[in-house]
């Protein structure tokens, strides 16, 4: 008896089919050509003649596993249809009359375990896509977490609707000093605040600590630390009876003190600080706040009871400010109205001021908040969200690809009755799970990228406070999912309801689409992500040029073997101009002494960056370009003899100051070309006289004794501003930085010269001992980073687009199989083909540069007033772009070429 | 003679039809098939064979292995519920079709 089932199974090839299914149908067929053959023997003929009949029966095996393959729709592999129409059949069968009322859930159901048993089939795909959306979420969350940080104004406080900043002004529209009597009188005025509060912020010195050391104190009045809502980490608020005069003096830390100069100390409260020679005792730690930092300007070490820090002996007195909660019911808009009134029907609300006084208000968001902040952040948000659009073209191709190899089981599904929406619906289901998945991945990949930030370098404090995972965090993750999901998924879910709106199940090759039609869309979908990627590459490519401009830049001055030092004279010891003289002339003489220090000079700010510039009026005689009715608005720096010398600054003409140049002796100046260009052109500068601060009770005049080179730079990218030097002795001043220039090693010289300081005075705190190159580093901090940021989008945008390129020049190549075997077939090379699929991918490249290069002008041009010695469309940096993108058009392109390559044109050919 | 495009159109009821009452294996629908037409509709298995099979997967009938004692192991389909549905809509719509078509061919007076 012939071996029907092997027989079958010989003839009968059913690969599309899963392997159950397949033995199944043999079985069954195999059972019937038995059947066929014992009814032939039971008519009488012979064995042989059976089995021919039987044997004869299927004459055309290839139509019937064509037939079956069709009809068995739902067990093709993978198994997952078949499982999905098991499930639908055994409901629909089941359950009609649930059908409709628990329809939609087990609807949505079915097609998120569908979903899923789709995505954990395609592993792969499921990995890059995932990983791919992380990363575009992850860095849209995290640069959100750090933008709302820069964004928080008021919020954190309480009552951050209703705080307001009163400011003072006088008739003539300036800022006005604001008094215990106006912060009396606004106290009193109940129906407009419910709580005003008065604050300044002072540097002081922390004595009697390892290192003397120079500290900003908040002195604040009582209502103040509930108005911001100050809780401290350790210990407790000062009571009301500590901000009463002659009360014991005690003050809160902030985190930073604590933990630089009390290591953290558990027990610190309870113990005491030196501030300005006066023992306070320590009643709490604060913890560290960038709100709180903004309102009172710049990060604060001590806060303190108002009144209780001895009053500065020498100096002009703290801006005071005051900070105000709108009483109930009253609002910004009545409140300013109201207070204007107020005052204008009272006028001397202040006595003591020569003319009447005003007060303002102004919203502590809008004053905590500056718009430049606003622009950083939409700029940050900007750039991110590039990113995140360039994972959503990746995806889209992706799932293209995808889409268009499950083309015949979705024409199948449609033709066995599942409507287009149901297709569409499944699709999107699958999108908004790979979103979901890719947002939450994204949520950890932001809360790591903002950690790593913390760790490595020292973020700015809204940077580590951006480190916050919460309920706004995970809402905003989840808008993107959402957005990403809709933008990624629609196309190719648009593509095949378009496909399906004219359904034909084509025999054979079951496409729904034309395949030129999609390889032109997926092009595209490629070519603008590269596109998008450009902007991002100029703008590292420029800031990176721009920051190497900066490091090499000229900067008028010799930065080899030079060593600054900042020296704070405390003002409760150095309360006179002779003491401040003697001290620094002393310092500068005692490191002068120093054999490891070849030359030695102070001034009162560093050599570059901002700071250490004073501004004071002047009026400028014997010149033809200063404005007669206005006095000039000049910028200055106190010196020292030896600065220019230390410095190796270039003196043009006359003299430098002198020892000479004392208190008693005429008053003299030094002025940098700039100066002397501006206001003297083509005339000579010696000679000349200026009155600085010509109406005020500081007046004196200057008589000009020499001209140096410019040097020094106030802000980026600008020339040195008109600079005049004045002497020490003439103006001491309590800050001084010192620069030397030392023989040997600077490192080794930082000791000796902090050691020098401390014998003169063990008292003064000594700070910042930095080289010219750290000094440039802190200088460029901002700038740097912003590369780092930049240069890791960038990174990111071009790993994206290789990524997307590679997986394009991939299906390209899959498709294309057949026709690049004929042309091996007909005699191409393999290097023929390796070179037409690198071209292709090269041209992709070029393509989308050409394209991202207009888009990036106007990035360029937008940046390059922020950029120092680079032009915002210069060439070399596009050029840098251009020859990274082709390279990596080249990098995507190389493994498929390879591949395509080496296809063996046999074996293709045979396939067909 | 009936036309291949007439028997593919029936094949369907055709089988229903015959799995209404009890369970049956594939050879033994394509010969009732053929013994009931009188020798009319005859089946090849590659016609016959898809059809049963696509059935199957849409979850009209239902196929199970039997092995009973003293036979060979074969595979027997029963209608299930949805087959049943099916049937019914067909019967009605066939009678409808053959009713038209009688009406406008006049099929009677033959």
């Amino acid at each position: 008896m012939p071996d029907w089932i092997r027989h079958v199974r010989d003839r009968l090839s059913l690969p599309a089919l899963d392997e159950r299914r397949e033995d199944e149908l043999i079985q069954d067929i195999a059972q019937q050509l038995d059947d066929i053959y014992r009814d032939a023997l039971g008519r009488g003929t012979s064995e042989d003649e059976a089995a021919a009949e039987a044997g004869g029966h299927i004459r055309d095996w290839h139509a019937l596993a064509r037939d079956l393959t069709d009809a068995n729709a739902g067990r093709r592999k993978p198994h997952i249809d078949q499982w999905q129409q098991h499930c639908e059949a055994a409901f629909v069968g089941r359950q009609a009359h649930q059908y409709r009322i628990g329809g939609w859930f087990d609807q949505v159901r079915l097609d998120s375990l569908y979903g899923l048993r789709q995505l954990l089939t395609h592993r792969g795909f499921t990995c890059v896509a995932v990983l791919t959306l992380a990363l575009g979420i992850g860095m849209n969350t995290a640069m959100f977490s750090v933008v709302r940080s820069l964004l928080t104004g008021a919020s954190r406080f309480p009552d951050a609707d209703r705080l307001v900043m009163v400011h003072a002004t006088t008739a003539d529209g300036r800022s006005a000093v604001v008094t215990d009597a106006d912060y009396e009188e606004l106290s009193r005025r109940r129906g407009l605040f419910s709580l005003v509060a008065m604050f300044d912020t002072i540097e002081r010195t922390l004595g009697a600590v390892d290192d003397p050391l120079t500290v900003r104190v908040v002195s604040c009045s009582a209502d103040f630390p509930a108005l911001v809502g100050v809780r401290p980490l350790l210990g407790r608020r000062p009571g009301p009876t500590e901000y009463l005069p002659g009360a014991d003096p005690v003050v809160l830390i902030t985190e930073r003190l604590w933990r630089r100069t009390f290591a953290s100390d558990p027990g610190v409260v309870g113990r005491s600080i030196t501030i300005d020679a006066v023992a306070h005792a320590i009643v709490g730690v604060l913890p560290e706040s960038d709100s709180l930092d903004r309102l009172v300007y710049a990060p604060f070490d001590v806060l303190a009871p108002m009144g209780t820090v001895r009053a500065a002996a020498a100096g002009p007195p703290p801006t005071r400010r005051m900070l105000a909660i709108l009483a109930a019911g009253a609002t910004l808009d009545r409140a300013r109205a109201e207070l204007a009134r107020v005052v204008s029907a009272d006028p001397p609300i202040d006595l003591t001021a020569k003319s009447p006084k005003t007060f303002g208000l102004r919203s502590l968001d809008e004053a905590l908040v500056p718009f430049s902040r606003r622009i950083m952040s939409a700029a940050l948000l900007a750039t991110v969200a590039l990113l995140l659009v360039m994972a959503c073209l990746n995806l889209a191709s992706m799932l293209m690809a995808r889409t268009s190899a499950r083309e015949r089981e979705f024409a199948i599904r449609a033709a066995l009755g599942a409507g287009r929406g149901r297709i569409l619906r499944q699709l999107m289901t699958e999108s908004l799970m790979l979103a979901a998945a890719g947002g939450l991945l994204g949520v950890l990949v932001g809360a790591g990228v903002l950690r790593l930030v913390r760790i490595v370098g020292d973020a700015p404090l809204y940077v580590q406070e951006a480190a916050r995972i919460d309920a706004a965090l995970f809402g905003y993750a989840f808008l993107l999912c959402l957005i990403t999901a809709l933008v990624f998924g629609l196309t190719p879910a648009a593509l095949t309801a378009k496909a399906l709106g004219g359904a034909t199940l084509r025999q054979g090759t079951g496409a729904l689409t034309t395949p030129r039609a999609r390889g032109r869309l997926r092009s595209a979908l490629v070519i603008a992500e590269l596109a998008i990627g450009v902007p991002l590459l100029v703008a590292m490519s420029l800031i990176l040029r721009h920051l190497d401009s900066l490091r090499s830049a000229d900067r008028g001055f010799q930065v080899d073997r030079l060593v600054t030092m900042r020296v704070d004279l405390p003002a409760f010891r150095y309360d006179s101009d002779a003491k401040r003289t003697v001290f620094v002339r002393d310092a500068v003489d005692r490191l002068r002494a120093m054999p490891a220090i070849a030359s030695v000079g102070a001034s009162s700010g560093f050599p570059i960056g901002v700071g250490g510039y004073k501004a004071a009026p002047a009026r400028i005689s014997g010149s033809s370009t200063a404005s007669d009715a206005q006095p000039e608005s000049l910028a200055y720096k106190i010196v020292t003899p030896g600065y220019f010398d230390a410095l190796g600054v270039a003196l043009l003409l006359g003299r430098h100051v002198s020892d000479q140049d004392t208190a008693v002796s005429e008053g003299v100046a030094v002025v940098n070309r700039r100066l002397a260009d501006r206001y003297w052109p083509g005339g000579d500068p010696i000679g000349r006289t200026i009155v600085m601060d010509p109406d005020g009770k500081n007046q004196r005049q200057v008589t000009v004794v020499g001209v140096v080179a410019d040097f020094g730079r106030e802000w980026e990218g600008s020339l040195p501003d008109p600079q005049l030097y004045v002497p020490h002795q003439q103006q001491p001043a309590s800050r001084m930085v010192v620069v030397a220039r030392t023989v040997g090693d600077p490192a080794n010289v930082a000791a000796a010269m902090r050691q020098a300081v401390r014998h003169l005075d063990a008292e003064v705190p000594v700070s910042d001992v930095l080289t010219a190159t750290e000094i440039t580093r802190r200088w460029l901090r901002d700038d740097e980073i912003m590369a780092w940021f930049l240069s890791a989008m960038a990174a990111l945008a071009l790993s994206l687009s290789v990524i997307g390129l590679y997986g394009l020049m991939s299906q390209l190549v899959i498709q294309r199989k057949r026709e690049i075997g004929v042309r091996l077939a007909l005699g191409a090379t393999p290097g023929d083909v390796g070179r037409m699929m690198l071209l292709r991918s090269s041209r992709l490249a070029a393509t989308g540069l050409v394209i991202g290069a207009f888009v990036s002008v106007p990035v360029g041009l937008a940046m390059s007033n922020q950029l120092y010695g680079v032009a915002g469309t210069e060439p070399r940096s596009f050029a840098l772009v251009a020859v990274l993108l082709l390279a990596a058009g080249v990098l995507a392109g190389y493994l498929p070429a390879r591949r395509a390559a080496r296809i063996d044109p046999t074996a293709t050919l045979r396939c067909e | 003679m009936l036309t291949t495009d007439m028997k593919r159109g029936s094949t369907e009821l055709l089988i229903l039809a015959l799995l209404e009452d009890r369970q049956r294996h594939g050879y033994e629908i394509g010969k009732l098939i053929e013994t009931r037409s009188g020798g009319q509709i005859t089946f090849s298995i590659p016609a016959l064979y898809p059809t049963l099979s696509r059935m199957e997967d849409r979850g009209w009938i239902d196929g199970r292995w039997v092995e009973k004692p003293n036979t060979r192991r074969r595979r027997f389909y029963a209608l299930t519920p949805a087959g049943r549905k099916v049937l019914a809509g067909q019967r009605r719509d066939w009678r409808a079709f053959v009713a038209a078509v009688s009406l406008v061919a006049g099929l009677n007076d033959a």
